[in-house]
């Protein structure tokens, strides 16, 4: 009876031992493999941040073609600086910038006509309250030379502490800047 | 009785549209709007081009460069739009050494606020951006043909950058009641 037990058992386990070690193989394959498509997905992150990309930067002024207030994907492409977004496009050739300056900025979250008619149809002088509620942003501005000597200069807003990144990533494809991106930005002025 | 009605109907029509056309035809008065475009003498100057100088602050007073730098956009865009001149050439273009009758503006900060857009939108009568600048305009032999004090300002709506802009409307307007359009 024992014996039967025991054979019982060893047919019981047996099978099972099979097919749990069938599970584990997959299951270590798709391990791995999401491993890889992590360490994969990475890098390409990582390539992506080389180039900088800002979706949603907001031209000031400067840039020629393209209207104020106008957000768009600021990147390093190659040796210029693209502005683009859908089919508007703007380049400034890295090789022409003389200068980069960023400073930290706040900005109005009800703001242009819009905000401002919210504000004033708030009764009870409601509207006042709304200009309270503001956001962090960085502004950078980039003065270049375009091909006949003559000076530019572009402004453009970000949100807060990517106008560093920005400029650090200029800086390492080849622009001049006279105050190096590590430093603070804050009081950044011609020296 | 219906008569006297609607000649008082028709009277209060008129009188509301008297005052409509009163408050569209009169000039703005509020600081940061448009300045009159109404020439109050002839213009003296003529010049088929003109180059603009980057904006140059004493060392003593500090404006942050993104204030310098949409200064100096915004008055050549605004210069280019009075149609005074040709050509209008940026600070160091050298296609502007070829020409014989060139201008040249020069824009010498006074003073500079930068002003708080929140504490306008909240109290109303505090955080006004203001900015005056020297506008200084010269010819070929160095001979001063403008020089004047033009203060941009905003005082109520919009961010604090927008001081910029109606600066260079206002530095724009000097230039178009100085100088002449081309061939006349």
């Amino acid at each position: 009876m024992n014996n039967r037990r025991a054979q019982m058992q060893n047919n019981f386990e047996g099978p099972d031992r099979v097919s749990s070690r069938g599970w584990r193989r997959p299951a270590i394959l798709v391990a791995v493999a999401a491993v890889a498509l992590g360490a994969a997905a990475t890098r390409v992150r990582a390539q992506q941040a080389q180039v900088m990309p800002q979706p949603n930067v907001e031209h000031v002024i400067g840039l020629e073609g393209i209207k104020p207030g106008y957000k768009a994907a600021l990147t390093v492409q190659g040796n210029e600086l693209v502005f683009a977004w859908d089919r508007t496009k703007a380049t400034i050739p890295i090789a022409s910038i003389l200068d980069i300056f960023t400073s930290d900025d706040t900005q109005q979250i009800f703001r242009g006509s819009v905000g401002s008619a919210m504000k004033a149809g708030v009764p009870y002088g409601g509207g006042r309250v709304m200009s309270l509620f503001t956001q962090a942003t960085q502004v950078m501005t980039v003065e270049y030379r375009d091909s006949n000597g003559g000076f530019h200069g572009a402004v453009f807003i970000f949100t807060k502490g990517k106008a560093t990144e920005a400029k650090k990533a200029l800086v390492a494809a080849g622009a001049h800047a006279s105050i190096p991106p590590e430093e603070p930005a804050k009081e950044e002025k011609k020296p | 009785m219906r008569d006297r009605n609607r000649m008082k109907i028709s009277m209060l029509l008129a009188a509301a549209g008297a005052v409509l056309a009163g408050a569209l035809v009169a000039p703005p008065t509020s600081a940061g709007q448009a300045p009159p475009t109404v020439l109050t003498k002839t213009p003296e100057f003529s010049a088929s081009a003109i180059i603009i100088e980057r904006t140059e602050p004493p060392k003593d007073l500090a404006i942050p460069e993104d204030f310098r730098v949409a200064t100096y956009e915004n008055v050549i865009n605004e210069v280019t739009k009075t149609g005074r001149f040709k050509q209008v050439f940026r600070s160091g273009d050298h296609r502007a050494n070829d020409v014989p009758d060139l201008v040249t503006m020069r824009l010498l900060p006074v003073t500079f606020t930068k002003g708080s857009e929140t504490a306008r939108g909240t109290t109303t009568v505090k955080g006004w951006s203001e900015l005056k600048i020297k506008v200084v305009i010269t010819d070929r032999s160095g001979k001063t043909l403008v020089d004047q004090e033009v203060q941009g300002n905003v005082r109520f709506y919009g961010e604090n950058i927008e001081v910029t802009k109606d600066f260079a409307k206002k530095a724009a307007m000097v230039v178009y009641q100085n100088f002449r359009a081309p061939g006349h």
